[in-house]
């Protein structure tokens, strides 16, 4: 059984590693002489490797479907990023209700986050539209860079344990308590340096409408290292505040008809069913081991972003 | 917290009822139940354009034009697309309920706020300008 889910963690990398080079190929093909059908199929099996590498490393499925995507397959970067909001908003609306129910995430928390983050995602998502697409192509790859760095570097703290929380965390109730199963015992938590936190989820709101990634990668350090919220609540509110943030950013990218639905659908499905797997891989595979490797993906994929963008490798 | 509870009900229910539909009419797309605007072959011809050639060359419908089009196998997905925008609204919606009744008049207002940015962005009205 073990070693079947081994093969399964396998297969999956395996799938993602020898998709890649056969969509730069194909890519190059200028969509010519493809099959309009091979792109949906490939787009899911991509999806589906990105759903389960995502859950196993612990980041969004977004942050690794746009560059990934974007650099690899003909479909211009505008409809990739509104993909990738779509993918990473499903995913964030079928995390949520099981992670609010079992107090790993707070409404309360959220929303005040998400209300500054929501508003920034509007207008990086306007941004993101009305610029050239070499110079986007080119923000993004150095913005993936940076991710990997960040999540390189991120030494997340299980639970921060502040004392005193700061005036506006106080007027605005954050605090709470959440019952940690692998403990054994309920954890108090509440929060400081709340402006901080405001304005580190207006910055992601905005990275995240502009790109069209989602924002696990930079919630959870904002929340659990800026904002001393514990880990696990830290990634449930995260989650529950993506579902928000990224609504209203996906509504500019509907209304802008920047939603192709053969691209939308595979990808959403293919990173869905990704994450079930994924989910059930979870204790048979070394986070560190994926960690790196997702790390490596990254650096990769915002490579070839950069070099797209500055017309170096088209 | 009863609001936590309330939202986490609706956004079950909603994100069930979108998937169900995104699911549904993308098989009547791409079995070809229905016709799409956009013939699935021509398709390859303008994904890569970005989105100012593309809606000229396809003469894509913006904002909530695709309303009019949604019998069309193509258009037709997007009753789910759109669907997923608005869980999040309708759970707002609920919760502002939810937040007066306790009379959190606090929240109550963080909430109609967020539902005003919402509705702004799904409206269309800040996106005009192709």
């Amino acid at each position: 059984m073990r070693r079947t889910r081994v093969r399964i963690a396998l297969a999956c990398f395996g799938a993602l590693a020898s998709a890649i080079p056969c969509m730069a190929f194909a890519a190059t093909d200028a969509a010519g002489a493809v099959p309009w059908w091979i792109w949906p199929i490939g787009l899911f099996a991509v999806s589906f490797a990105i759903g389960v590498v995502a859950v196993l490393a612990g980041v969004g499925g977004g942050v690794l479907f746009v560059p990934i995507v974007g650099g690899l397959f003909p479909f211009h970067l505008d409809f990739v990023r509104g993909a990738g909001l779509l993918l990473a908003l499903s995913g964030a609306l079928s995390s949520g209700p099981s992670l609010l129910r079992n107090g790993l995430a707070s409404l309360r928390l959220a929303m005040p986050l998400a209300l500054v983050g929501s508003t920034s995602s509007i207008v990086g998502a306007l941004v993101g539209l009305a610029l050239p697409t070499a110079v986007v192509q080119t923000a993004l790859g150095v913005t993936v860079l940076a991710i990997a760095v960040l999540v390189w570097n991120t030494k997340a703290t299980d639970i921060p344990g502040v004392r005193h929380s700061d005036p506006l965390g106080e007027a605005l109730r954050l605090s709470g308590v959440f019952h940690d199963p692998a403990a054994g015992r309920d954890v108090d938590w509440k929060v400081h340096r709340t402006p901080a936190g405001l304005v580190a989820f207006a910055v992601i709101g905005f990275v995240g409408g502009l790109f069209g990634l989602g924002a696990g990668w930079a919630n959870v350090p904002a929340l659990n290292l800026l904002m001393g919220i514990p880990l696990k609540v830290s990634i449930g509110t995260s989650g529950l505040a993506i579902s928000i943030i990224n609504t209203s950013a996906v509504w500019i990218y509907i209304n802008k008809g920047a939603i192709i639905p053969l691209l939308v659908v595979p990808a959403v499905v293919g990173a869905m069913v990704g994450a079930r797997i994924g989910s059930r891989l979870l204790h048979v595979t070394h986070a560190s081991v994926i960690r790196r490797i997702v790390i490596g993906i990254l650096a990769a994929a915002g490579i070839r972003s950069l070099l797209q963008g500055t017309g170096i490798w088209n | 917290m009863r609001e936590q509870k309330v939202y986490a009900d609706w956004l079950d229910a909603g994100t069930h009822i979108g998937f169900v539909i995104l699911l549904v009419t993308f098989c009547v797309y791409a079995s070809g139940l229905a016709a799409p605007q956009i013939p699935l072959a021509d398709l390859p011809k303008y994904w890569g354009l970005p989105i100012d050639r593309y809606l000229a060359a396809t003469g894509a419908p913006v904002g909530w034009g695709w309303v009019a089009y949604a019998a069309r196998g193509d258009y037709m997905n997007f009753i789910g697309i759109a669907f997923l925008g608005t869980i999040t609204v309708a759970c707002y919606l609920r919760l502002v309920v939810v937040l007066a009744v306790q009379r959190d008049w606090l929240y109550t207002a963080v909430a109609v706020i967020e539902l005003a940015i919402l509705a702004t962005s799904a409206s269309g009205f800040i996106s005009r300008g192709h």
